[in-house]
């Protein structure tokens, strides 16, 4: 067992934090940042597919989306009509995987003087029974007069319903104009159940306080499947092309996620046992003018050292003998030690691409988790060429 | 009389078209599929199969938006394949097109003449 060497990398403590942070909350993923229907649409697909991939009885499964179809559009409204806020008072959407079944956290700016009418909807929704609901939204629909917020009531109403559990939320006060308004909305997989405590919205909100420090624009934890990686690719396309950033610069990041993400499915501890697709942690965020990338996987340890090796070379080498180094790997049918382990399974080049690309080095490090295994964390600084 | 390959591309597999009734080769949009060998397979044997027997195929055309590196080694691959065909075939002409602002593929089509160690030529869109 080889110790030696495997310290941390001080520039990802933070990251270990964020996974540690995740999988004790377990938290899903977290997107915060734009929300209109091009961002809506690839972040619900990006859900579909993560649905997929929990094995959820199909009837949980319509319920789960149909609220985060709802949950989305309420986000989007609402966080729309309000044309005056800071860079940090985006919209957020939270997925937590709970014990036996989900919750789903939205947060989006409100005006102060409309919250004494959204909360008493809401304790009035969460007082009502299941005939009680109905009647509400019968009343409602009905009374052809909803408030000036639109349809938003029925929205929540119909959430409650589905959910078939009272709504969490809470309010948190930004200024003498707005506040913060989150909603949690909890369903179990166990329709007949119902949840007796509620998990604390705390945990959404001093999980966003994290977002909002860090500028992350998106944090997931979960299987990185095939469908899943192209999900978020498009998801971040949309997202980072809608960002005005130049097009340049967006498909570098473009082009470092692919491989970045490529590499997790392909490398990381479950893919080479059972499971067959990689587990991981992926976060992006934003540092100034650049995007920063980083992915986090559980490698055994036979192959620590060699990508150690690997990743050290690469960082010491210039762009004149990174490009050398390609070639030479592209070049070669007969394979050398780890770059033909990895070729074999079409990455060999994935990380010298990277380097190249961004010419900034690329962090790393190792933290060990058992005797066996440690967690690789990457980290790639993606900025204007 | 050697078979078509038409494939139309996706958000991660590029076009392919091949056609050599109408002398058609051409590869464009984005490549990323995880494992690129498997996806390239049949363009790969298509290539060996006409080293035998020459078509009516004198432009062999690439308009890549984006690859990843999987797919990298196998343009180098169906690249030095096509080398050998053309250097029985002299009249056989390699294009890889890039548009304007793309610096990334056009310095990849600059690479690969050298990696390949055949004229191709890089064309602006």
């Amino acid at each position: 067992m080889n110790k030696a060497n495997i310290e941390e990398n001080p520039d990802l403590k933070y990251i270990h934090y964020l996974y540690d942070t995740m999988i004790q909350n377990k938290l899903n993923y977290v997107y915060q940042g734009e929300f209109n229907s091009s961002i809506t649409d690839k972040v619900l697909s990006f859900s579909e597919e993560n649905l997929e991939t929990t094995g959820t009885d199909t009837k949980v499964k319509k319920k789960v989306y149909f609220i985060m179809v709802e949950c989305l559009q309420n986000i989007t409204k609402h966080q729309n009509e309000i044309h005056d806020h800071e860079k940090d008072q985006q919209g957020i959407f939270m997925v937590r995987r709970i014990e036996d079944g989900y919750n789903i956290i939205s947060g989006n700016l409100i005006e102060n003087v409309n919250i004494d009418h959204l909360k008493s909807k809401l304790i009035q929704i969460n007082n009502a029974d299941k005939d009680g609901l109905k009647n509400l939204y019968m009343e409602i629909l009905n009374d052809g007069v909803l408030s000036n917020k639109g349809g938003a009531g029925l929205g929540i109403i119909e959430m409650a319903r589905k959910s078939g559990n009272k709504l969490a939320f809470d309010f948190e006060k930004l200024n003498e104009k707005l506040s913060y308004f989150y909603l949690q909305i909890n369903i179990l997989n166990d329709p007949e159940r119902a949840i007796t405590e509620l998990d604390s919205i705390n945990i959404a909100k001093d999980f966003h306080k994290e977002m909002i420090k860090k500028d992350i624009l998106l944090a997931y934890e979960g299987e990185f499947t095939h469908e899943i990686i192209k999900s978020i690719l498009s998801m971040a396309e949309v997202n980072i092309g809608e960002s005005g950033v130049e097009v340049l610069l967006k498909k570098k990041v473009f082009n470092v996620m692919v491989e970045m993400l490529q590499n997790i499915s392909l490398h990381s501890i479950e893919a080479s046992t059972h499971a067959k697709t990689g587990k991981g942690l992926l976060c992006i965020r934003k540092e100034n003018d650049s995007y920063v990338v980083t992915t986090g996987n559980i490698i055994a340890d036979e192959n620590i050292e060699e990508l150690k090796a690997h990743l050290t070379k690469i960082n010491n080498l210039s762009n004149q003998q990174l490009d050398e180094l390609y070639n030479k790997i592209i070049l070669s049918d007969r394979l050398i030690s780890l770059e033909e382990k990895l070729s074999k399974k079409g990455a060999g080049l994935g990380l010298i691409d990277i380097a190249l690309k961004c010419k900034r080095k690329l962090e790393f490090d190792f933290k060990r988790i058992n005797h066996y295994s440690s967690f690789f964390t990457l980290q790639v600084n993606v900025s204007k060429p | 009389m050697t078979d078509s390959i038409v494939l139309e591309g996706t958000e991660e597999t590029p076009s392919v078209k091949i056609i050599p009734a109408e002398g058609i080769f051409e590869i464009s949009g984005r490549s990323l599929p995880e494992n690129a060998l498997e996806f390239f397979e049949p363009v790969l044997a298509f290539l060996n199969q006409i080293s035998a027997n020459p078509t009516s195929i004198n432009a062999y055309n690439f308009k890549f938006e984006y690859f990843n590196s999987s797919s990298a080694k196998q343009i180098l691959v169906i690249l030095s394949k096509i080398k050998v065909i053309a250097e029985k075939n002299p009249s056989i002409i390699i294009n890889w097109h890039y548009s304007a602002d793309d610096t990334d593929i056009r310095e990849s089509g600059e690479k690969y003449i050298r990696l390949v160690d055949h004229p191709i030529n890089i064309i602006e869109d």
